[in-house]
């Protein structure tokens, strides 16, 4: 679903990103881990097609996000990691926005936003403007629109933040059925628990480069996912 | 701490002012030759206020004087200061001193909430002394030029320009109040500050259009209305002490400017961290399901763009001005228009120039429309939305222009059927003057978006930032301008008669056009990839 191969992304002379290859297959979560600076976000938005990068290449279900982004981005739904929204737009104007250019019929439009709204207990709200929401409420509303258009690849910059302990059970129960679907989710957290608890895959990122990746089983052994990330911290420092 | 707020909100409004507020990949770009452009820019705008405002004083200080009314000349400079002060001020004193948006920052730092108070009043201050200077200059010039300086008279002109500034804080500042209690409790903030700001507009209009009226009726019932301000006694012995008599008076006004500034920042370093924290919000709406509209992307973002437009009044009153004023247009043209025509028919040559000096008067009000000059700053930290979604960078780009004219060119249009109702051209003359503003409306469209995309402020605070400030927002409107004195000059230089014109205009049609092309084809692929990469 997604492959990233020797993504390389620099800022000047130093690499953000180095040589960076990562696969993820279809029904898998991957979650992306890596200290503050690592270039967690600079990968994360490359692989949306919103940040150009300087060598490699990203694949999304085979195309080419260089040459084929249109293509690529109607795949993805993409949630960063500070939702900023249009403040002028109310809840639910923004979702038929979305609904609208990634070109949702109306009947699925309805279905989705009814549900997500609910799970998240957005409802009543969706007819005040953004402006009037709280952090978590832009995450949830952010949330929604990426569950809309029903995308093949949902990738996420720090989900969980902002979210109460309901809505975060209740994203980690979408991310489960949309993967169990034959979709594939790629998110950055800083949450270990949450990843070995979620993921089938994890990926560590460090100083640019992916320092080890694989199923969280052959990560994490027997020590657990926090054992092997302050280790390998260790040892890179 | 004191000097160190004052340091920062220094800071602050010189990027505001410089629009140095830019993203820090293009912050180093031109930055010293656009800090030159608004240093020219700004002095150009004082310049004209200054000679403005000498021309009527000059006009002013030997008839007062004259008429033993010294004193009601410096009365009168006072409330002109003041007028310009709180005009200037009032959507300042509102936004720095209860919407600041550092202001839990601060408050959770170990600074006296005076202090910020204080910082914010100073910086408020600067655009008082800086507004009155505009007035002060020519009306000092003007007095020494035709009338005796005294002492006393100098000395209580400085004092009073010292002390003035505080007053009208003062008043500014408890308007911003109430202006920030009506505006955040209402649901439709929107529409309140497009009323205001309307109001200003037709008050500036009354008193623009009816200047000459205003100052030879203030000059001939000079001692009547002389007499009514004597009633307002601060303003009375001010006027006195300027003119050179009576110390108590000036002690006694000076009191009156300044007691209720300390009284006004009493009261809000009292109530400051209660105004500055106090969440206001508009009753809610309960959402209730109705049947979804569908439409395509291009339909979608069309209306996203047209939603942030109709939702900001900064946008609205700024960038879409022109159609404003060409419905203002239309309507004097049709109202007086007629009395126009016959005055200047007995004016020989002058009736000539008449079609064509319109029809640059339309090309040229159509350079006040801003739209696309700011639409992709606008973006801001929302580009993530678009960039991330499944739309060509060019769609984008071309919502943004369809906004532009959708909002323009009906009104252009207004303006143009009005004018020909009154001036009936005939033959290629009709013809210039339908398709010609329409033209260049559309060129300057395109202009807009390219300058926006040479020169984009994603990183703004706030709107205006955007809306206002930079070249992009300059460049249409002094491009626009400068380009329409090129036809004119011709017109004038080749001579005046009908086959110049015409040929003249149909070039200039043809040129307008093939710039359209030209912004079109670099919009959709150079334009494409610069959208593409901010």
């Amino acid at each position: 679903m997604l492959r990233i191969e020797k993504l390389t992304k620099r800022y000047g002379e130093k690499a953000a990103v180095d040589a960076l290859s990562l696969h993820i297959a279809p029904g898998e979560i991957c979650a992306f881990i890596g200290h503050n600076g690592a270039g967690k976000t600079t990968t994360i938005k490359a692989c949306c097609g919103i940040l150009n990068f300087d060598e490699g290449e990203i694949y999304i279900n085979g195309s080419s996000i260089k040459s084929e982004a249109l293509k690529c981005k109607a795949q993805i739904a993409y949630i960063p990691d500070n939702p900023e929204l249009y403040e002028f737009m109310s809840g639910i104007k923004y979702l038929n926005f979305v609904a609208d250019v990634f070109g949702v019929g109306k009947t699925e439009r309805e279905e989705r936003i009814a549900h997500y709204a609910d799970v998240f207990g957005l409802t009543e709200d969706l007819a005040q403007p953004i402006s009037a929401y709280s952090h978590g409420m832009k995450q949830k509303l952010a949330i929604i629109s990426a569950w809309l258009h029903e995308p093949k690849l949902i990738i996420m910059d720090e989900p969980f933040v902002g979210l109460d302990p309901v809505a975060a059970h209740s994203l980690k129960t979408m991310m489960r059925e949309h993967c169990d679907n034959g979709g594939a989710i790629f998110f950055s957290t800083h949450v270990l628990e949450v990843a070995e608890k979620l993921c089938d895959k994890v990926a560590i990122i460090r100083k640019g480069s992916l320092v080890v990746s694989g199923s969280m089983e052959s990560v994490k052994g027997e020590d657990g996912l926090e054992a092997v990330f302050l280790e390998l911290e260790e040892d890179n420092a | 701490m004191l000097k160190l707020l004052l340091k920062l909100r220094l800071q602050a409004w010189f990027a505001y002012f410089s629009g140095s507020g830019r993203s820090s990949a293009l912050k180093n770009k031109g930055g010293k030759g656009k800090a030159i452009l608004f240093a020219v820019l700004y002095i150009y705008l004082a310049a004209v206020f200054i000679g403005m405002f000498f021309a009527m004083f000059t006009m002013l200080a030997s008839t007062f004087y004259g008429s033993g009314l010294g004193w009601f000349y410096f009365s009168y400079f006072l409330t002109i200061a003041f007028a310009l002060m709180f005009i200037f001020s009032i959507f300042a004193a509102k936004a720095q001193l209860f919407e600041a948006r550092d202001n839990d920052l601060l408050l959770s730092m170990p600074i006296k909430p005076s202090a910020i108070l204080g910082s914010r009043m100073a910086g408020l201050l600067m655009i008082n002394f800086g507004s009155e200077l505009l007035v002060a200059v020519p009306a000092a010039a003007a007095w020494i030029i035709n009338c005796p300086v005294s002492t006393l008279g100098a000395v209580s002109f400085v004092l009073a320009c010292l002390a003035l500034p505080f007053f009208s804080l003062a008043l500014s500042s408890f308007v911003g109040w109430l202006l920030a209690l009506l505006t955040a409790k209402a649901r439709k903030k929107n529409l309140i500050s497009i009323v205001f700001s309307l109001g200003f507009l037709a008050l500036y209009f009354y008193v623009y259009s009816n200047v000459n009226t205003l100052l030879q009726n203030l000059i001939l019932n000079s001692e009547e209305i002389a007499g009514a301000v004597k009633a307002v006694l601060p303003l009375y012995w001010l006027g006195k002490a300027m003119s050179g008599e009576g110390v108590l008076g000036l002690v006694l006004g000076l009191m009156c400017l300044i007691i209720p500034f300390i009284i006004a920042y009493l009261i809000l370093s009292r109530s400051f961290i209660r105004t500055a924290t106090t969440k206001h919000s508009a009753a809610r709406r309960k959402y209730v399901q109705k049947q979804a509209r569908v439409a395509g992307a291009f339909s979608a973002l069309y209306r996203r763009e047209l939603g942030r437009f109709l939702s900001s009044s900064t946008y609205m009153m700024n960038s879409g001005m022109s159609a404003i004023m060409s419905i203002i247009l239309a309507a004097a043209i049709l109202v007086k228009g007629s009395d126009i025509l016959s005055m200047l028919a007995g004016s020989g040559e002058i009736a000539l120039f008449i079609n064509p000096m319109v029809l640059a008067a339309l090309c040229a009000l159509a350079a006040t429309t801003t739209i696309t000059a700011c639409a992709v700053s606008l973006e801001g930290k929302n580009i993530w939305i678009v960039r991330s979604m499944p739309v060509a960078a060019g769609q984008v780009l071309m919502a943004k222009l369809a906004l532009h004219i959708t909002v323009s060119a009906p009104a252009m249009l207004v303006a143009q059927i009005a004018c020909i109702i009154v001036l009936r051209p005939v033959g290629l003359m009709l013809l210039w003057m339908l398709l010609l503003p329409q033209a260049y409306n559309l060129f300057l469209a395109f202009m807009g978006l390219w300058a926006n995309l040479k020169f984009p402020k994603l990183d703004w605070q706030t709107e205006t930032q955007a809306v206002k400030q930079g070249l992009s927002v300059a460049i249409p409107i002094l491009g626009g301008w400068g380009i329409m004195i090129v036809p004119v000059l011709l017109v004038v230089v080749l001579g005046m008669g009908e086959a110049v014109l015409n040929i003249v205009a149909g070039v200039f049609l043809l040129l307008v056009l093939l710039g359209c092309l030209l912004f079109y084809r670099w919009c959709s692929s150079r334009g494409a990839k610069i959208f593409e990469n901010l």
